[in-house]
């Protein structure tokens, strides 16, 4: 008898899970970012993809904390695409940059001023510091998967 | 503001009063707060600021006491960062980005005095509280315990300036100060004075002409006598009221040479000295020997280390012209001459030396200086004056505020005590405080902080 109980069970939730499964697939997507304005061919174009405010303040110079990372190299065009796979519907904010010595974070001067170019979601330039949240966010569903992003010039020379 | 930014200027966090991790013992005399002042706020809605001066000012401190260390800091309720932080707009002209208005309510702004109270620049102590100052005659009072603004510091007289530095001399354990004024209109001037706290009254020491008056960030004291140097940048005052522009973008690099104005207690002028052109921020220190003035300053060719501040600088930063150098000037009393000479040492600033030694003759300088030798300051240096040997602190990726010198109490060595300094490492969005042994520049602590504070400005030990 128990054997039969547990058997319902496991089809039952075998079930639920395909349901949700299936509903995971349909509210997920591909996100593409086309990153244009690469000044150079050296080292690789760091992306982080966040999806809380919270995050995105505290992601520091190496975008810890973001939701999904991608390390991409550069090829010989001044624009490259990067795919954020299976994202789900909702609210996000991407901030980028060019990891020309391959340090894995931001280059700054003694002042905190960035030595390598950077970009963020929906292009918001970052003139006297980092764009807000506010600013950067953006809604990712069905009717929008692609981010055009145009990479920023360091603010101070290597 | 929102707190942890990861690129450009990164904007404070205002933080109650913490206990610090303290995992190595500090010595037994290291009691006292370190109070620290500078620009800490730079991103609001809807407003642009264009230089590091430009930023809303954060007071931080630091209390050291039986080996424990508690920190906290509170952004400096001005009515200038209310303006910015609640209607998003900038009230008042700063360093070097002006406000949104019409030329008539410019003029009016300037003929009263209703200039910015952002005191982002230093902190000194000040009878029973901490004095917050900028180059404006809107000096603030802080409450010491809770750093918050008690009032504006307005003195029981009638004289108003348009400028009055941030960089007070400070004598007999605080009764004194010494400042500089500057009047602005048809016959402009530079006014020399003493505050007395008791009374809350300046005293004029000399008013002195100045037809297009110079950007000074500092002035020198000897025992007996004050020194002046007009840098060349300078401006028409005239144009200061009919021009819009920020406050710094009216001062002018001229063809004039350095100026130093020589003044004797009793205000008169003793003597002028014309040097070549050089730029200067910081006074290291000034003192008499022989009918001579040893003025030690840090000098640059030119102003174009102001350039080099702007949020996105506007001068090229690998250009010798900002790389910052110690010179000493000897300006003879007696045949009125001036000589100079480079000390052969890296490029510093942020000078700090043993305050009992100043207007004294005196071996070892404090400072931010640079590995490479150029503007970007990333170590700390002593230097010992007597044969320009230096001890360095320097690790890949921190950056150090100035280092504030603390005496061991009683002591006959100049020495003898600690240096201690906010280290940024902007990577990890981590600063700490640093304790070194001022001797031998050997590492005491490592004090970690609860996150990234900007690199601030100035500040003292009490």
């Amino acid at each position: 008898m128990s054997k039969k109980i547990t058997l319902i069970l496991a089809i039952f939730a075998l079930y639920v899970g395909c349901i949700y499964a299936d509903t995971a697939t349909t509210d997920t997507a591909n996100l593409t970012v086309q990153i244009s304005n690469i000044r150079s061919t050296k080292g690789t174009i760091r992306v982080a993809l966040f999806n809380s405010e919270k995050d995105y303040r505290k992601s520091g110079g190496d975008g810890r904390n973001a939701f999904k990372k991608i390390n991409s190299k550069i090829g010989d065009d001044d624009t490259i695409s990067v795919v954020f796979k299976d994202i789900p519907n909702g609210t996000y904010a991407i901030k980028l940059f060019q990891d020309e010595d391959g340090s894995g974070a931001i280059e700054t001067d003694w002042l905190g001023r960035p030595k390598e170019d950077f970009g963020f979601s929906n292009n918001i330039s970052a003139k006297s510091g980092e764009p807000d949240f506010d600013q950067v966010k953006f809604t990712f569903d069905q009717s929008h998967k692609k981010q055009k992003i145009t990479m920023q010039k360091a603010l101070v020379s290597r | 503001m929102n707190g942890q930014h990861s690129v450009i200027f990164d904007d404070a966090i205002e933080t109650p009063k913490t206990k610090l991790s303290v995992e190595r013992v500090l010595p037994t005399w290291l009691n006292g707060d370190l109070v620290r002042n500078g620009p800490g706020l730079f991103n609001f809605p809807g407003v642009k600021l264009n230089h590091w001066f430009d930023g809303m000012a954060v007071i931080h401190r630091f209390s050291f006491q039986d080996n424990q260390v508690y920190y906290q800091s509170k952004f400096l309720q001005s009515r200038a960062y209310l303006s910015v932080a609640n209607e998003h707009k900038i009230a008042y002209g700063e360093f070097a980005t002006s406000p949104k208005q019409s030329l008539i309510s410019h003029i009016y702004d300037l003929l009263k005095g209703v200039l910015t109270d952002n005191n982002n620049v230093n902190i000194v102590k000040f009878g029973r509280y901490y004095l917050a100052m900028t180059e404006t005659d809107n000096h603030v009072l802080i409450d010491t315990e809770t750093l918050s603004v008690v009032k504006p510091h307005i003195y029981d007289d009638k004289i108003k300036f348009i400028i009055n530095l941030a960089h007070p001399i400070v004598e007999d354990d605080g009764k004194s100060l010494y400042n500089l004024g500057m009047k602005f209109g048809s016959r402009s001037k530079y006014v020399l004075y003493q505050t007395n706290i008791e009374t809350n009254t300046r005293k004029v020491i000399v008013e002195i002409p100045a037809k297009r008056p110079s950007y000074i960030h500092t002035f020198a004291k000897t025992e007996n006598f004050f020194i002046l140097y007009e840098n060349p940048l300078k401006v028409n005052p005239l144009n200061m009221f009919l021009s819009k522009k920020p406050f710094i973008e009216n001062y002018i690099w001229s063809d004039d040479p350095v100026n130093f104005i020589i003044v004797d207690k009793t205000g008169k002028i003793v003597m002028q000295f014309t040097h070549e052109q050089f730029f200067c921020f910081h006074v290291v220190n000034a003192y008499e020997n022989e009918n001579r003035i040893y003025l030690d300053l840090i000098v640059y060719p030119n102003s174009d280390i102001i350039d080099a501040f702007y949020l996105k600088p506007r001068v090229n930063l690998e250009s010798k012209n900002l790389a910052p150098s110690l010179q000493r000037f000897v300006l003879n009393l007696v045949d009125g001459s001036c000589n100079s000479y480079k000390l052969d040492v890296p490029s510093i600033e942020f000078p700090y030396i043993n305050v009992a030694y100043a207007r004294k003759s005196y071996n070892f300088i404090y400072a931010v200086s640079s590995k490479n030798n150029d503007f970007q300051l990333d170590t700390l240096i002593k230097i010992n004056l007597s044969n320009t040997s230096t001890n360095v602190w320097q690790q890949d990726g921190y950056f150090p505020g100035e280092p504030v010198f603390v005496a061991k109490p009683d002591t006959a060595l100049e020495d003898e005590g600690v240096i201690i300094s906010v280290i940024a490492d902007f990577k990890n969005r981590q600063s700490f405080l640093l304790i070194l042994d001022a001797h031998s520049f050997n590492e005491i602590a490592r004090i970690k902080l609860p996150h990234l504070l900007p690199l601030g400005l100035h500040g003292s030990f009490y």
